[in-house]
Formats: C-alpha cells, sequence, structure tokens
C-alpha cells in the first residue's frame, strides 16, 4: 500500500486540510488516554472549542448553534465506537485503518517537531552549501542568417559563403532566407540548442568567439551565417534572483529532516528484530 | 492539553500558509513584444491526482509535480517509472475535474464527517467500482449522498476551497515571458444512458461513455469563485453561466474535445446537446465563447475517420471509436462527430441563420491523466492512465511474459491500443504571457500537433506575391497584406482568388517533414464539400497532375529497431498557394495539415521492449502532423 501512502503525502491539498484532522489526531497519538480511563469519554469546553474550530475550517463557516448537540453526540460516538473497536483489535489488519493511522502518525512528524521558518542568515548558508544545484549552464546569444536548402537547393552552401564574404567586406549582401526560430532572442545554453537546432549546431556554435560573422554552419534545419552576440558563462545567479526556490527547497529538506529524526526518537523506544536469513517466497 | 494540540495545529498553518506562498501581481507590460509573434507550445489539457480519476487510477502527481514536470523536471509515475520532458513546455493550463474536486477533498480529508465511509475508503483503496460509482453519479447528474451529503452541498463547499487552491498554484508557478500557466478546470458531462463499465467487455462500446466534456480556460487570475460541473448543468448552461459570472476583468472561452466520443452530437445541427432545438442566443454563446477545438488527443483524433463524412485517406490516423452502422448513431463514431464535417457545416449554418457557432480554431492536447503534461513522445510513452496502462503488457493488452500480441485477452483486454500519447498545442503569440497566450486562442492563431514540435505559419491574402515563400520578410508582408490562422477574408476583389503562405518546419528531435497540404471546406446546394490539394512535396517530387498529390517518398522505417530513412524528407517546407477553383460567391474554409515522414507508432516500441511482433489491430508505424486554424473566406453579403 506504499503507493497509496505517497500519493496522500504528496497531495498538498491534503497537507492543508488535514489540519484540523491533526487537531483530534494528535490528541490520540502523542496523548493517548490512560488505560484507567479507557471507560471514560469527557467532552470538556477545550474539546467543544475545537469541533467548532473544525467545522468552520472544513465548511467555511461556524456552525449553526442550534446543531452544536448534535456535532457533538457525533465526537462521542465516534470517540466510544473507535475505544470499542481499538479494544476489540478491529484496525489491526484493516489496511485502510492501518494506513490512515500511519499516515496520520507521518503528518503529526513533520508538523509537531517544530519545523520553523529559516532566518535569512539560514536561508544564505544553505545556498552556499548547495550551490551546485543552482549553477547556471554557460548561455550564448546570437544573430543568424538562414540558407534553406529546401529554397536554394545545393545552392545554399555557397551562397552561404558569398554572403559571409560580403558581411566580413561589410558590402551588401544576400539576406538569406526567412527562418521560422529566428524570432527567438533569448540566450540559450548548449543543452536547449541542440534539442532545438541540433547537437552539431549546438557545439559549433558554443566554440565560436564573439562579435565576428562565422559559417556557414550547419543545424536539424539547413546553414546559418553565424554571429555570437554575447556569452555568459556559467555562473551562481545571486540569491536576491531565486530566493523563493531556495527557501522552498529549503523548507522541504527541513521538513523531512524533521519527520525522519522524529521518527528515529519513536522508533528508538521498539525493539526491531528483522529475521534477515528469511528467503522471498518463490 | 487541549491548548499544546492546538498550537502545534496553528503552526503548521502558518508554516503551510508561507509556504504556499502568495504570487504577487506583477505586471507583463514590461515583458518585450514580438509583434511578427513566435511559436510556444503548451498543454491546454492535463489531470493531476485533484482528478478524482486520476487519483483512483493511483497517479502520485499533483499540480504541483505537473508544473515542476512542464518546467523540465522529473517526475514518478504511479509504478516507480520516472519521466521527463526532452524539452519543457511555454504554457500550461491543468484541467482537473469540477465534477470531483469537492468528493475528492472530502474523501482525503480525515476528520471529514464522511471520511470513514464505504465510499470514501474505496476511493483511497484505488476500488475502480468506486470510480464507477462515481462516474455513474456524473451521467446521472446526481452527486453521490454518501459523499455530498442528501443536498450535495457538502461537496459544493469543498469544491469552491479546492477551487482556491488551484488558483494558488497556478499563480506560485507563473513566470511572465518564461512560463505561463493559465487557470481552467474540465466540465466532463457524460451523455444519458452511457455508463462507465468495468465489467471488462470486449466490445469497446460498451465500455466508454460518451463525452461532451469542455476545458474552460481563463485568460488572467480574475475568475469566478468556483467552478461549474455537470452537476449543475448542460454544455449550453455551462456558457450561459460563465457569461453571467465572468465578468469585469475576467475574460474565459471553452474547449470541446473528444467531439470523437460524442455519439454525433457535438455538432449536432439544429439541436443542443439534450436534443432540445437551437435557439439564437444560444448559438450566438456558443460562437462567442468558443473559438477553439480540440482536434486531436490521447483517446484519438477527432479531425476526420475513414470512410466517415468527408474524410480522406490520411483519416485513418488514430482513430479510436469504430464507425457507425448505418442508421445507429449511439456509441460509434459518425460524421457529426468530426470536426472536420463542423467547420465546414458551420459555414452552410452562418450562410442560414447568419450565425457559426462552428467557426474553430484547433489546438491538441494529451488528456494524460498521469500529470505529465505533454508527454507525447511515441518512443518514451509510459502510459497516461496510472495503474491502468503503466506497463507495456497492460498497454498492448498481453498477458506478462507472452510470446505474442494476443488482442484482446490481456489483463486490459487490449483497451489501451487504440489510444495513444497524445498532441500538443502550439500559438503563435508576442510573448510568452496569460494575457499574450490567451488572446492568441482567443484570435484562434493555433495550431495542434499529433505531439512533436512542427512550427507551422499560414497566411492568406489576396494581394500576395506569387513567391511570398521565398521573401525573408514573409511573416511581416503576411500579416500587413493578409490574415494568418484564425483570421478571415472578405470581399474578394474582382477577378481575384485568395493566395496562402504556407511555411512548416520539422522537429529536430522526430522525423523530416513529407508533405503539406490545403484542406478547403464549402457548401455547395446545400452539400458539404471538399478538396485537399498536396501543396508542397519533399524531396523535390511534384503533385500528380490527375490526382493532386505528392507521389509517395518512399521513406522507410526499421521495424526491429524503429530506425527512419534519415535520406528522405524535408527539414522545412514552404509554398505559395493560389486557390486555383475560386468562387467569390461562395464562402470557404481552408486549413493546412503538415506530415512529418513515417515513424514508429508508440506500440511497435513497446512490442520491441517485449521482444514480441507490433500488434495487428493497430499501425506499427504513423506519420506525425500538424493541423493550423483554418482561415475564412465570407463573400460580400449581396443586397
Amino acid at each position: 500500500m506504499r503507493p497509496l501512502l505517497r500519493t496522500i503525502l504528496r497531495e498538498p491539498l491534503v497537507h492543508f486540510l488535514v489540519l484540523g484532522g491533526l487537531i483530534f489526531a494528535a490528541n490520540w497519538v502523542l496523548h493517548p488516554p490512560a488505560a484507567t480511563d479507557d471507560r471514560r469519554i469527557v467532552v470538556t469546553q477545550t474539546d467543544v472549542a475545537r469541533i467548532r474550530a473544525l467545522y468552520a475550517q472544513q465548511w467555511g463557516a461556524p456552525p449553526d448553534p442550534a446543531d452544536m448537540p448534535n456535532l457533538i453526540d457525533n465526537y462521542v460516538r465516534s470517540e466510544v465506537l473507535f475505544r470499542e473497536g481499538s479494544s476489540l483489535g478491529l484496525g489491526a489488519d484493516d489496511s485502510v485503518m492501518r494506513n490512515r493511522i500511519v499516515q496520520k502518525m507521518e503528518f503529526l512528524l513533520q508538523d509537531a517537531s517544530g519545523v520553523s521558518q529559516p532566518s535569512d542568515a539560514e536561508i544564505a548558508a544553505w545556498f552556499q552549501a548547495h550551490d551546485s544545484a543552482y549553477r547556471l549552464p554557460e548561455q550564448v546569444t546570437f544573430t543568424q542568417i538562414y540558407f534553406s536548402p529546401s529554397l536554394r537547393g545545393v545552392r545554399a552552401e555557397a551562397d552561404a559563403r558569398t554572403a559571409l564574404d560580403g558581411l566580413r567586406a561589410k558590402t551588401a549582401s544576400d539576406p538569406g532566407d526567412p527562418f521560422m526560430l529566428a524570432a527567438d532572442p533569448a540566450p540559450r545554453s548548449k543543452d536547449e540548442l541542440a534539442k532545438s537546432f541540433g547537437a552539431g549546431f549546438a557545439d559549433a556554435v558554443f566554440s565560436l568567439p564573439v562579435g565576428v560573422w562565422q559559417g556557414p554552419v550547419r543545424s536539424a534545419f539547413g546553414l546559418h551565417l553565424v554571429r555570437v552576440e554575447e556569452r555568459t558563462p556559467a555562473r551562481l545567479p545571486p540569491l536576491s534572483e531565486i530566493r523563493n526556490r531556495v527557501h522552498d527547497d529549503m523548507m522541504a529538506e527541513r521538513l523531512r529532516l524533521a519527520g525522519e529524526a522524529a521518527y528515529h526518537r519513536i522508533a528508538a523506544r521498539y525493539r526491531i528484530d528483522i529475521d534477515r536469513a528469511a528467503k522471498p517466497s518463490p | 492539553m487541549g491548548t499544546r494540540t492546538a498550537a502545534i495545529g496553528l503552526s503548521g498553518i502558518a508554516i503551510m500558509l508561507t509556504w504556499i506562498g502568495i504570487a504577487a501581481a506583477q505586471s507583463t507590460d514590461s515583458i518585450p513584444a514580438n509583434p511578427l509573434k513566435q511559436a510556444y507550445f503548451g498543454e491546454l489539457h492535463l489531470h493531476t491526482s485533484y482528478s478524482l480519476d486520476s487519483f483512483i487510477f493511483g497517479n502520485p502527481n499533483n499540480p504541483d509535480a505537473a508544473y515542476k514536470f512542464a518546467q523540465g523536471q522529473p517526475v514518478t509515475l504511479f509504478g516507480g517509472e520516472t519521466k521527463q520532458l526532452r524539452q519543457p513546455l511555454d504554457f500550461v493550463a491543468i484541467t482537473d475535474h469540477a465534477e470531483f474536486l469537492g468528493e475528492l477533498a472530502l474523501c482525503s480529508t480525515p476528520g471529514a464527517a464522511v471520511y470513514d465511509g464505504e465510499a470514501c475508503k474505496g476511493i483511497r483503496a484505488f476500488d475502480m467500482a468506486q470510480f464507477g460509482k462515481i462516474a455513474a453519479s456524473v451521467t446521472e447528474r446526481k452527486r453521490r449522498a454518501d459523499i455530498c451529503g442528501a443536498d450535495g452541498l457538502a461537496c459544493v463547499v469543498a469544491a469552491k476551497q479546492t477551487w482556491q487552491k488551484v488558483q494558488e498554484n497556478a499563480a506560485r508557478y507563473y513566470q511572465p515571458g518564461k512560463f505561463t500557466t493559465l487557470i481552467g478546470y474540465e466540465y466532463s458531462i457524460n451523455i444519458p444512458g452511457a455508463v462507465f463499465s468495468t465489467t471488462g467487455s470486449k466490445d469497446p462500446r460498451a465500455t466508454v461513455p460518451g463525452m461532451l466534456h469542455r476545458n474552460v480556460i481563463f485568460r488572467t487570475d480574475h475568475v469566478p469563485d468556483t467552478v461549474f460541473s455537470a452537476y449543475d448543468g448542460t454544455g449550453e448552461e455551462l456558457q450561459a453561466w460563465l457569461e453571467a459570472k465572468c465578468t469585469g476583468d475576467c475574460r474565459v472561452l471553452t474547449i470541446p474535445h473528444n467531439s470523437n466520443y460524442s455519439w454525433g452530437r457535438f455538432f449536432w445541427e439544429g439541436r443542443n446537446s439534450d436534443g432540445s432545438p437551437w435557439t439564437r442566443d444560444i448559438l450566438a454563446r456558443r460562437a462567442r465563447i468558443e473559438p477553439l477545438v480540440e482536434i486531436f488527443q490521447i483517446k484519438g483524433s477527432s479531425e476526420c475517420e475513414a470512410g466517415i463524412g468527408l474524410a480522406d485517406e490520411e483519416c485513418g490516423f488514430e482513430a479510436a471509436v469504430p464507425p457507425c452502422p448505418p442508421g445507429e448513431a449511439d456509441r460509434c463514431a459518425g460524421p457529426d462527430s468530426f470536426v472536420r464535417d463542423a467547420v465546414v457545416k458551420g459555414l452552410e449554418v452562418e450562410e442560414k441563420q447568419g450565425i457559426n457557432p462552428f467557426k474553430y480554431g484547433f489546438i491538441a492536447a494529451t488528456d494524460n491523466h498521469d500529470g505529465t503534461p505533454s508527454a507525447t513522445a511515441e518512443n518514451d510513452f509510459k502510459g497516461h492512465l496510472g495503474q491502468q496502462d503503466n506497463t507495456p503488457e497492460k498497454r498492448l493488452g498481453v498477458k506478462p511474459g507472452a510470446a505474442g500480441v494476443d488482442d484482446g485477452h490481456g489483463e486490459s483486454n487490449g483497451a489501451y491500443l487504440k489510444f495513444n500519447p497524445g498532441g500538443l498545442a502550439g500559438v503563435w503569440a508576442e510573448k510568452n504571457t496569460r494575457e499574450a497566450v490567451w488572446d492568441a486562442l482567443a484570435r484562434r492563431e493555433t495550431f495542434g500537433t499529433s505531439g512533436t514540435r512542427i512550427r507551422v505559419r499560414f497566411f492568406g491574402g489576396f494581394d500576395f506575391p506569387a513567391d511570398l515563400h521565398r521573401n525573408p520578410d514573409l511573416v511581416k508582408i503576411g500579416y500587413a497584406k493578409g490574415v494568418p490562422m484564425g483570421g478571415d477574408l472578405k470581399a474578394a476583389p474582382d477577378g481575384r482568388s485568395p493566395s496562402f503562405v504556407v511555411w512548416a518546419t520539422r522537429d529536430p528531435d522526430s522525423a523530416p517533414l513529407q508533405k503539406i497540404q490545403i484542406v478547403k471546406g464549402w457548401v455547395e446546394d446545400g452539400k458539404s464539400m471538399l478538396r485537399i490539394y498536396d501543396v508542397a512535396c519533399s524531396d523535390g517530387l511534384t503533385a500528380d497532375p490527375s490526382t493532386g498529390l505528392c507521389p509517395d517518398n518512399s521513406a522507410a522505417v526499421n521495424l526491429k529497431t524503429c530506425k527512419t530513412d534519415e535520406g528522405k524528407g524535408a527539414a522545412e517546407l514552404a509554398t505559395t498557394w493560389t486557390d486555383p477553383s475560386f468562387d467569390p460567391s461562395t464562402r470557404a474554409v481552408y486549413y493546412v495539415r503538415v506530415f512529418e515522414d513515417p515513424v514508429c507508432r508508440w506500440s511497435t516500441y513497446d512490442a520491441i521492449r517485449l521482444k514480441i511482433d507490433p500488434p495487428k489491430s493497430v499501425p506499427a508505424t504513423i506519420k506525425e502532423r500538424a493541423w493550423t486554424s483554418p482561415i475564412w473566406y465570407t463573400p460580400v453579403q449581396r443586397g
């Protein structure tokens, strides 16, 4: 049943909506009723407030006061049946029940372990420690003139060379053919260029000097004269540019670590024997 | 004790709220615009685990995962496989089903009154019978009382909260200029009487519901405060509701899909989806709010189908629904189910009623239920329906370890063989922002592909030079002296026929181009007419004057390795074409199809993985293709 658990755990909607449920779950899991209280159910003013708050959170408005006795009765009913069922051992082999308890525990572990918002200094330190994850690859911006083998046939290459001479001599030269991708002015990495123009073209363009017309360079579409306008070396963007992403990554990691730590604290209270000699059944 | 636990809960809420982050509204005016526009590729039809069906199929990917996937990051599918796009997308609309938003929220919220009910337990245990019951409740248009209460209100309230979340998700991943998220959802009404069957019947017509589904796509974050679902009314009522609720800064459009599964009701002349007669109000509203149709997706092509209506020899492509036997219309494909017949028929409706309700531009999409937008590659297909088709055996319908394909006897009864990885939407927009992308959708400056990144320009006009396709300024001239795809030509100058410039380039990741066609439709003496012209052939070939078709360029595919013949085909094709049989007094519609050389179909790649022969019931190879939105010609009204 791992996929079920994983699905639910990854569900931010669940993360969000489950908080109301957590309040109940926290009661049961962190503060289980003492053995002598097994047959005593006390509904305090705090419990009533909690029932009201949970209702409001789920339905977007507080309950009608006239409905409160019903809501309290429902709570008592579920408490009675839950305790009775538990004492009968129901749930021990019910995978849905088992999963639900495990799932609640997992949420509790992450929530109750007191994960706090990182400070600016902590974010900066994390960013430094994980800079390789945020590094941007080398990028180029270039201008190109396209010579279409579809339109020019075998003349395309000779035409491109003649145009290159013209460009270098700064005389009027063949303006080339319409090119479908030319409108995109954005700087690109070698990987991005390879995906849209073909690998050979990307390798060639990344080896060209800046500011001079070169070529013809062959792409998946045809032949190009290329002038590299700008080369941006691989760089680490300043934290200010990507602060939100770093923050989110850090919070995700904190929640994960906190959950793990809490699990290990609890697991330490158990003696766990695994028969490592066991063979998988054929 | 109560105080302490409550404090923990509140701190949790605080963390979550901050973590969710509220993206501040930002102006997109400073992002540079390209007046000649560029092609952006994206997804307009995707389901995540917010859709109850996707959830039940075991899909672990929620909207966060889907947005990250669209931006190029890998995700894990049901069953543990990893999937990543070769190129990130430019835009995406996540369109989870409006129908189940509330049901799923209640069933996945511990503490909700129905959480421990049989229905919710079944849903969380991925019980397909529960999905069948929910699908039936949509068909009957009555919310399930065992989840939503007798009055259904609990689900209505919960859906509103999830809709809020949908908007927050879209805001969080929107990067104006780089990556656009459009807010939307799917409205999924089923045809009465058609019930999702989980009986495993081998008759595909018994296992599929009739669908009249539409995606609802908003321009910005000004949206109504809740969704309109199949429980709330018909498709016509959806459009009326949207016009009433989406006012002021709110702008919205709807996109119908799977007309191939509509049993002829999407383009039913004279009748609304429920069989009632058209009214002018309903027709005019449809024309206002519905500029686009999804021409292709996972569940097959809706362009046309071999042997039905205005079909041609390329209409056998990814046909998912069997043709109707004479006299039958339900659970089979007839002419009223196809987009091509609709856009031609629309000309006649306009002639008679003054309104064209089928004036559709085209996009393609996936309708993927794995939370993986535009995962359309044939050679890396890993399914799209969670646990149902996550292995080659399930997709091909063979028993694990089987020596050969045994259609109809495997775990999935071969039901998924007819499906495909889905298509891609292309838009020509000035920049990559919500406003610019949506406006391109609204003016139909769009094209769809069967999944590859073919780029295609299409302009029509009466003053184009004869060799416009060779002119480096063709795009500028196209806009200045003509109209782009999705546009209208009016009032032919005396004695002139319209010219069209078409220009397409290949996807470097797929096969080269084989040919370009212009499909022309018109109505003559009340009869829909069609003519197809091969206007550009690859490999130096020219169209045969007697058939009008390009000779076969004989590009081959090795079915043992799927290696293609790179010597054949073109990196790009372009032409300027003048309609040789233009009648200035007759309405006409023109659209473009671009074909690639053949490649292996996904099912052949799967067969190679299993070391078995490709399945016989589907083609071993396909020609990937692009469809542009049409250009319409309307004569000046006489008198």
